[in-house]
């Protein structure tokens, strides 16, 4: 029987396992060069991301550049777009130094939830993507003209064959519609404007001209504004709307204004009531003819404030008008 | 006497100043209901914005040196319209107005037989 040799066992074992060990090293300084994750810094995130309807298919996104832009190993932002049910609908790449985008191809009335995040490169040592950024925002039709006019709403003391009546949205014509406030249409006449003095008009509430015409709300939040891009963190709560008439008068603005309403039927919408240029005041043209000339953002989707969930507001009683 | 002169040449005055007051263009105010218009196609070729390509033919020819009037309804009446003080767009106030039923409101003028008025505002018509 073949004597059992230890010392040609311990050299096989070296010719094996050296190699081994050094393959195995080789792997690992590879794995060095990417270093493990964990200890990598995660890029700053964008501050007050914001956004605003854009119109029947889009949303406006704005936000304040992430504070690591100065550093080379971020590449940009990614903007994923979520469905309600959490799958993804889009995404969108923004380049550094970029502060705004326009997202498409969304769906009239439906919540998405829109995700920022400063992107790093995939080579970095250093550095991973920021943590994500979230709102939920709609998209929201623009009613910017009357067909081809612009909206204007006259006062209550202009003649009859004038309009004093709104209706934000007239499904026969896919848009809106201004209308006197005395004739066939008066039922669907959302807001008028009436006649306060020679100098101050009010816009009112259908519901004010006569019982039982259409309610609306507005919020008591305004804001200034050139125009409807005007991107918020969220819309106003829907506790603040609790005025049926808006007062204006001859006293000069810095801007246009935007105020938020909750139509009859629960349809929440913004109105930009437009500043004269000319004599920087919201009220046009002279007594006994002044009028309000506006643009509007309307969600034809009932119950969409555009940013919250509907279960998260509150929801009138059948009979509560 | 003296009471009764001083009394009758007051009136005068007054009189004269108003008149006066009237021709230097203390013009009168009105709305007129109707279809804007442009002249020369209207005039020469009886085209209205509301006609086949009238609008696009309309607004060619308001490019080329035009004018845009107001047609009055139930008249017929021809109101040549300018530019109120404060309007500097004033093509691109009145065009979309073109074909739709319209008024316009201004200070009328008139001389040898032509209406003119300085539009201020301009709006659609319920009429």
């Amino acid at each position: 029987m073949k004597k059992f040799n230890v010392r040609s066992l311990i050299t096989n074992l070296l010719v094996i396992a050296l190699p081994v060990y050094f393959l195995s090293m080789e792997g690992c300084k590879k794995d060095e060069t990417i270093g493990p994750v964990g200890t990598k810094t995660k890029l700053k995130s964008v501050l007050n991301f914001k956004a605003y309807s854009a119109s029947l298919t889009s949303v406006g996104l704005a936000w304040a550049a992430s504070t690591s832009e100065n550093l080379i190993d971020m590449t940009g932002y990614q903007i994923t777009v979520k469905n309600p049910d959490g799958s993804t609908a889009t995404t969108v790449s923004a380049a550094k130094g970029d502060t705004s985008e326009i997202v498409g191809s969304l769906t009239e009335g439906v919540i998405y939830t829109f995700e920022i995040i400063s992107t790093a490169d995939p080579n970095s040592q250093n550095y991973t993507n920021s943590q994500a950024r979230t709102l939920k925002w709609s998209p929201a039709r623009r009613l910017e003209t009357e067909g081809t006019l612009p909206i204007k709403v006259y006062e209550t003391s202009s003649p009859t064959n004038i309009p004093s009546g709104l209706i934000f949205f007239d499904t026969a014509t896919s848009g809106p519609n201004t209308v006197s406030v005395i004739g066939a249409d008066t039922a669907l006449i959302d807001v008028y404007v009436k006649t306060e003095d020679s100098n101050a008009v009010s816009l009112n509430s259908s519901h004010l001209f006569r019982a039982g015409r259409r309610i609306t709300r507005f919020s008591t939040v305004i804001r200034e504004a050139a125009n409807l891009n005007n991107p918020q963190i969220a819309p106003p709560d829907t506790f603040t709307y609790t005025l049926t008439s808006l007062q204006f008068d001859s006293v000069t603005v810095g801007s246009s204004r935007i105020y938020y309403f909750k139509g009859q039927d629960g349809n929440y919408g913004r109105i930009l009531a437009l500043r004269n240029t000319p004599t920087n005041r919201l009220l046009w043209g002279t007594s006994p003819d002044q009028y309000l000339t506006v643009q509007i953002s309307y969600q034809t989707v009932a119950y969409n404030p555009y940013s919250k969930r509907v279960s998260e507001y509150y929801r009138p009683k059948e009979n509560e008008q | 006497m003296t009471k009764r002169y001083s009394r009758i040449i007051g009136i005068c005055c007054a009189l004269i100043l108003s008149i006066v007051g009237m021709s230097s263009g203390q013009k009168k105010t009105v709305t007129v209901h109707g279809e804007i218009i442009e002249l020369t196609s209207y005039v020469k070729e009886a085209i209205k914005p509301t006609s086949p390509a009238g609008k696009e033919i309309a607004i060619d020819n308001v490019k080329k040196g035009g004018a845009f009037a107001m047609l009055e309804k139930g008249t017929n009446k021809i109101y040549l319209l300018t530019t109120g003080s404060q309007d500097t767009a004033f093509i691109q106030t009145i065009s979309p107005y073109l074909g739709i039923k319209s008024f316009v409101k201004g200070k009328i003028y008139t001389r040898s037989g032509i209406r003119l008025i300085a539009v201020e505002d301009i709006g659609k018509s319920l009429k």
